[in-house]
């Protein structure tokens, strides 16, 4: 074979392929609109370049194959045969056979030796004894003409190139080496205002950020790779099992890192499958219920503050929490007394207990051993959650969240022995800092544990140097980051807590990757490496093994859930403000060099948008010009989003993050400012960000 | 041709050799992030460009005592497998060229901590150079 043939191989295969997945969900859809001609004559147009594709290179048995295919579907065409189940599924085991020889010509270069004789027949079985090889009373319809004539296929983009991940894996490497020379040209060019390098230094800024977000981009994938396969999916099952199901499946474009995708795609599997299979009922039952015989299985993906929600629902027979908990109490899971207790919701999460959802699902789901705290595990893996929601008789919901992407994520860096140490900021739900008499007030030693008693709730105590062998901090204070990972809950004892960065998490290199309370490692603004601290390691290592059930009902547990927190934070000048967290995009570090002014407005080249930046102890005190800035120095700031856009808010510090523990007392009477809170028993100005964003704009505007 | 040129790498009163063509670059005292939990010969972390490289004592590989507080340190950054790792040793020095030289075997009075490591050994003018067994020095097993 020379390379021509071979080039030619590859265009037919990548073409196919391409084909062969649009194959998939036009069947599916035409088996719902059976009179679409369109999608009836892009079917058999794949089918059609197939063999012709074949014909040209030799591949005679596959030919043949799909010859037997192009019959059936022209006959459909002229409407001799009508679509049914058994048709449908026939044409869809001929993409599947079609995609096995591929992959063998892929591979040996050759087609198979099988003459497909058993397929043929099925397909020429639909046709009845009339057919018996009808194909050129068909023609061809237009767009395949090339391809019918012997010529080899087109390549359907010509745009488009493969890369290997390692590559784009270096070259975000390398993007993180570049920003963090850029950072300290910065520095060197703030020196002087108006010297030599503060032209070269925009440029060199400006092709920075913009490289670093396009191979952000580039490692993107649209989540329909992982979704859209379901439609088939859904179909293949609901034939199966004797069920009516219709598939939606929404927000295929949405962009996610290719590493998500992929931790993706057993978790929908699995919910998707418990839908069809234990959601949606028989059609006789859902007549009787008085719901349509075809039941619906959506599957839905969006971005939402810089994750992306996938929401899996049916409209089937929901869960009954009653019939959960009798199976927790009967297999031991849940004490009787405790039973009675739980909330609605409680209840339902009792699903995803390893000792409850396994048993039952390998008897009832086709011998699979995963259960839904396998799901639960393996999204908890890329830091992602799932919660569910279920109402009997009408349908059950589950919504989970996922970063955007694996590679970069916030983090919350804390000190302990006098190193460095990352925590993934999911994982951390709030920080406390205790002085000697609270925390002698509120932590007991019970025969060696020490536990913390948080608003009422009893939070084991890990100390971080204990488990690391580092000397302990020094004072009689505690800082304590209560960590919740793989639902274990328990307070971290830490020297202190630092920034908040984003980080890039690298795997452990050979000889530190079993260490169990290390994740990954990742490395800081100032190029020094860290570790990552993983949650759940910590917590096996330091003896905590069983999750802790969030106590039902009480305030604290429902403000954690639904409600992202404050973002405390000081002003230069001493003074406390909070910022709620839903709102915060990152924090920066912005150099003083960097801030241009634009009349009377400081703003920001951020990514290719201009920020606007407003100093916040300017704004608490009325416009009172703020102490000038240190050249060199960095501004702290959060880039909040608003309904005009986004604002970079100066600040002095990033104190803390706290859950909203109480609703804000109104009527501060400032501008910016919609109440206080109490946080730490200090109180702290909530700012109003979109009452801010409204000065600034009537500022630009006198 | 590169077999017969050796990095010379003094380790305590050790003078080592490692082919010239693994020796990827050679780093002064960089800041490494120690790995609590960690084989106790991993002294840490270094970013090399981006890359995340272990960085092993030498010392604690060949059983020598520690250091001395303040005693300066040379990284020897190789490849080993799909890694890369960093030798730390004592001081770099030239390059040796040993060639129409014998390779004699390491006598066995030698600890057999260091004769582990050790390969074979050429007569220098008036030094012994020990040909270092760098894939086995570089290669930790992960701790459980």
């Amino acid at each position: 074979m020379d390379s021509n043939d071979a080039e030619i191989i590859e265009l037919f295969l990548e073409e196919s392929r391409e084909n062969l997945d649009q194959f998939d969900r036009d069947l599916v859809a035409l088996e719902a609109a059976p009179a679409d001609t369109e999608l009836l004559a892009r079917v058999f147009r794949t089918v059609h370049t197939v063999k012709g594709t074949c014909g040209f290179l030799g591949f005679t048995k596959l030919e043949a194959l799909s010859h037997a295919g192009e019959d059936l579907l022209g006959a459909l065409r002229a409407g001799d045969v009508a679509l049914d189940a058994g048709i449908t599924s026939s044409l869809l085991t001929l993409g599947d056979r079609i995609r096995t020889v591929l992959d063998v010509v892929e591979s040996t270069g050759t087609e198979a030796d099988d003459d497909h004789a058993a397929l043929i027949a099925e397909l020429e079985g639909h046709l009845g004894p009339q057919h018996a090889s009808a194909a050129d009373a068909y023609p061809v319809p237009a767009p395949s003409a090339p391809a019918a004539g012997g010529q080899p296929p087109t390549r359907a983009s010509e745009n488009t190139v493969r890369v290997d991940v390692g590559v784009l894996d270096t070259l975000m490497d390398l993007v993180g080496e570049l920003v963090l020379a850029r950072n300290q040209i910065a520095e060197i060019a703030a020196v002087d205002d108006d010297g030599p390098l503060t032209l070269p230094y925009r440029q060199l800024r400006l092709a920075t950020s913009e490289l670093q977000e396009g191979v952000r981009q580039a490692r993107l994938q649209p989540i329909g790779t992982v979704t859209s396969r379901f439609r088939r999916i859904v179909r293949d099952l609901a034939v199966g099992v004797g069920k009516q199901v219709r598939v939606e499946i929404e927000g295929e474009e949405v962009g996610v890192d290719k590493a998500i995708n992929e931790a993706l795609g057993d978790p929908l599997l699995h919910l998707v499958r418990n839908a069809v299979d234990h959601g949606i009922e028989a059609p006789a039952d859902r007549v009787a219920a008085g719901k349509p015989a075809e039941g619906t299985v959506r599957i839905s993906a969006m971005h939402s503050g810089g994750r992306v929600e996938i929401q899996v629902s049916d409209d089937g027979r929901g869960v009954d929490p009653a019939r959960l908990v009798d199976r927790a109490v009967a297999s031991g899971v849940l004490a009787p007394e405790a039973a009675t207790a739980l909330s609605e919701r409680d209840a339902l999460e009792l699903m995803f207990h390893p000792g409850l959802s396994t048993k039952e699902e390998v008897t009832n789901l086709s011998g699979r051993g995963v259960g839904m705290d396998v799901v639960r595990s393996s999204l908890d893996q890329v830091g992602g959650s799932v919660e569910v929601t279920s109402e009997p008789g009408r349908g059950t919901l589950f919504r989970i969240s996922v970063p955007l992407t694996l590679t970069i994520m916030p983090a919350v860096v804390i000190w302990c022995g006098g190193q460095r140490y990352a925590i993934p900021q999911i994982e951390v739900e709030e920080v406390v800092s205790l002085d000697a008499a609270q925390a002698a007030a509120s932590v007991d030693d019970v025969a060696g544990a020490r536990i913390y008693r948080l608003r009422g709730q009893l939070l084991p105590l890990v100390d971080l140097a204990t488990q690391l062998g580092a000397p302990p901090p020094e004072g009689d204070g505690l800082t304590i980051a209560v960590v919740e990972s793989a639902s274990k809950r328990y307070g971290l004892i830490v020297d202190r807590v630092g920034d908040m960065t984003e980080m890039v998490v690298k795997p452990l290199t050979k000889a530190t990757r079993g260490i169990p309370v290390f994740a990954g490692v990742t490395i800081l603004g100032d190029g020094v490496p860290s570790l990552v601290l993983d949650g759940a390691g910590l917590a096996t290592r330091a003896g905590i093994t069983t999750p802790t059930a969030e106590p039902t009902g009480t305030v604290a547990a429902a403000g954690v859930e639904n409600d992202p927190g404050l973002l405390v934070l000081s002003t230069p000048d001493g003074g406390r403000v909070a910022v709620e967290l839903g709102r915060v995009q990152r924090l920066e570090h912005v150099p003083v060099a960097s801030v241009e002014r634009v009349g009377r407005r400081e703003v920001l080249q951020y990514g290719d948008t201009i920020l606007p930046l407003l100093r916040v102890e300017q704004v608490l005190s009325n416009g009172l010009e703020p102490a000038p800035d240190e050249a060199g120095a960095a501004l702290p700031t959060v880039v909040c989003q608003s309904s005009a856009g986004l604002v970079g808010l100066v600040v002095g510090h990033v104190e803390d993050i706290v859950p909203t523990v109480a609703t804000p007392i109104r009527g501060g009477g400032r501008r910016g400012v919609a109440g206080s809170v109490v946080v730490d028993d200090r109180v702290t100005e909530l700012l109003d960000v979109e009452a801010l964003i409204a000065d600034l704009a009537l500022d630009a505007g006198s | 041709m590169s077999d017969e040129r050796y990095c010379l790498l003094h380790v305590g009163d050790l003078l080592l050799g490692v082919e010239v063509g693994r020796v990827q670059e050679v780093l002064g005292d960089v800041p490494v992030t120690p790995v609590p939990l960690a084989d106790p010969s991993v002294t840490g972390l270094l970013n090399l460009r981006g890359r995340i490289v272990t960085a092993v004592d030498a010392r604690a590989r060949l059983g020598l005592p520690p250091r001395e507080e303040g005693q300066g340190v040379a990284n020897v950054v190789m490849t080993a497998g799909a890694e890369t790792v960093s030798l730390v040793v004592d001081a770099e020095e030239d390059v040796a060229d040993v060639d129409g030289l014998n390779c004699d075997q390491v006598p066995e009075t030698v600890a057999s901590t260091i004769r582990t490591f050790v390969t074979g050994c050429y007569q220098l003018d008036n030094r012994l150079l020990l040909v270092l067994d760098a894939d086995r020095a570089l290669t930790l097993t992960a701790t459980t």
